[in-house]
């Protein structure tokens, strides 16, 4: 019995992702100076693109802020955008679990594991 | 595959974004509400980042729109209502509602299409007028800066050389090749004596709204700079330079000394050269006025006992 319910424990690791995060669910917020007021909405990422949260600087300084999906290969890439007539270096950080880019530097599925391991608590407590 | 390549272009998409006329127009919250139930058919996802690759392609990144948006001075206003008119009952329309990306693409195509027809009908201007100058009436609204261009050219105009005779009246035009506006005031300063732009050279003579500066009778001490400078609100908007230069009049009067001696005088002694500054003789000399005289007085025998011949009785 012991060795169903590992298996259904690892069942459940494996599948609750894919459940989860097939369309994964990400904020959405167009590129914007960050001292303005930005409103977060809710987009579905198309499948092999994953949330993020982008970064413009200026001057040694945060300027510009965006999230949405991306791409996973271009994640890593680093370029200017020209906004006002003010040339700002993009970055980007990229996270693959639901509205993961809510916040700068959230990169681990939380979410997944939480539910994941809420799941396993529960039923090994029903046991 | 095709997906991957789908997502890269959208992601190059994004990296090309930069300003337009629906940005400077449209705020960030009425952007997010037309873009809410952008559905990508592909996947049947709500990806709301496509929709706002759509307006970056039709508008922001769109040629045609940001050249309809270049408009004349005191025009943005009605730019602005043009792409309002188009825009916000799409967006009222489109919120909390899923729509096909198709459906998208068509009428945010159209509202592009009707914005350029709309607004390349707004005047323009003729342009820019070289070489200096601040020219508002030339600028043209920039949808990629939202704002106005500037003709960018200096405030401070090239020299204009002006040269006159001692003595003479002078007259001076601020001209300048482009329209001002209706509040001008117009500010002279002279520079005495020397060739400069240097501000501290120059003390100012009038200020008001005559355009024309007049010297009566121009001296040697009239040589020098003139500036004219145009004020539009307090603000500087053009500056023009004009160079003075006064030939005396005495450089005149000696060549002139000079013609009536070797035209007239003709006398054999030694011709003594005129002290320099020595007022120049008007009167022809003596001897050409006893031939005149003489000769005008034989004329008047000669007609007299002509007339007296003819009228004598037989």
């Amino acid at each position: 019995m012991l060795q169903l319910l590992h298996f259904a424990v690892l069942w459940l690791y494996l599948l609750l992702p894919s459940m989860l995060c097939g369309n994964l669910f990400c904020y959405f917020s167009h590129i914007l100076e960050v001292e303005k007021p930005y409103e977060l909405i809710v987009t579905e990422c198309p499948p092999n693109t994953l949330c993020f949260k982008a970064d413009g600087r200026y001057a040694n300084k945060s300027s510009l802020s965006a999230r949405g999906c991306m791409a996973k290969e271009d994640c890593s890439q680093v370029h200017t955008i020209n906004l006002y007539g003010i040339v700002h270096t993009m970055s980007y950080g990229c996270c693959d679990s639901p509205y993961c880019n809510s916040c700068p530097g959230v990169t681990a599925n939380s979410l997944c594991i939480t539910v994941t391991l809420t799941t396993v608590a529960v039923m090994t407590g029903s046991w | 595959m095709s997906t991957s390549a789908l997502c890269l272009v959208c992601v190059s998409l994004l990296f090309g974004t930069s300003l337009s006329c629906l940005q400077c127009f449209i705020d960030i919250s009425v952007r997010n509400r037309l873009c809410w139930g952008h559905v990508l058919t592909e996947h049947n996802v709500r990806y709301v980042d496509g929709c706002f690759k759509k307006l970056d392609r039709l508008f922001d990144r769109n040629e045609r729109v940001i050249e309809a948006g270049r408009v004349g001075r005191g025009y943005n206003k009605q730019l602005k209502e043009i792409m309002e008119a188009e825009i916000l009952p799409m967006a009222k329309e489109f919120n909390q509602k899923r729509n096909k990306d198709t459906l998208y693409e068509e009428r945010l195509q159209t509202a592009a299409d009707n914005f350029i027809a709309a607004a390349s009908k707004l005047p323009r201007v003729s342009g820019c007028f070289p070489p200096c100058g601040f020219q508002s009436a030339g600028a043209v609204y920039n949808c990629i800066i939202c704002r106005y261009d500037s003709c960018e050219f200096p405030l401070d105009c090239p020299f204009e050389e002006i040269n006159v005779t001692e003595n003479s009246r002078s007259q001076i035009w601020c001209e300048v090749p482009f329209p001002l506006p209706g509040d001008i005031e117009v500010i002279w300063s002279v520079a005495e004596r020397v060739k400069t732009q240097l501000v501290d050279h120059f003390k100012e003579v009038t200020a008001g709204v005559d355009r024309l500066y007049s010297i009566p009778s121009t001296s040697l001490q009239h040589q020098g700079t003139y500036k004219c400078e145009i004020y539009s609100g307090q603000r500087s908007i053009v500056r023009l330079y004009y160079y003075l230069t006064v030939t005396p009049q005495v450089v005149e009067g000696h060549a002139e000394l000079q013609d009536i001696f070797d035209l007239s005088l003709l006398s054999k002694g030694p011709i003594l050269p005129e002290p320099v500054g020595s007022p120049p003789s008007l009167l022809p000399s003596p001897l050409l006025l006893t031939t005149c005289l003489t000769s005008l007085l034989l004329l008047l025998f000669l007609s007299l006992g002509a007339l007296y011949w003819l009228t004598m009785p037989e």
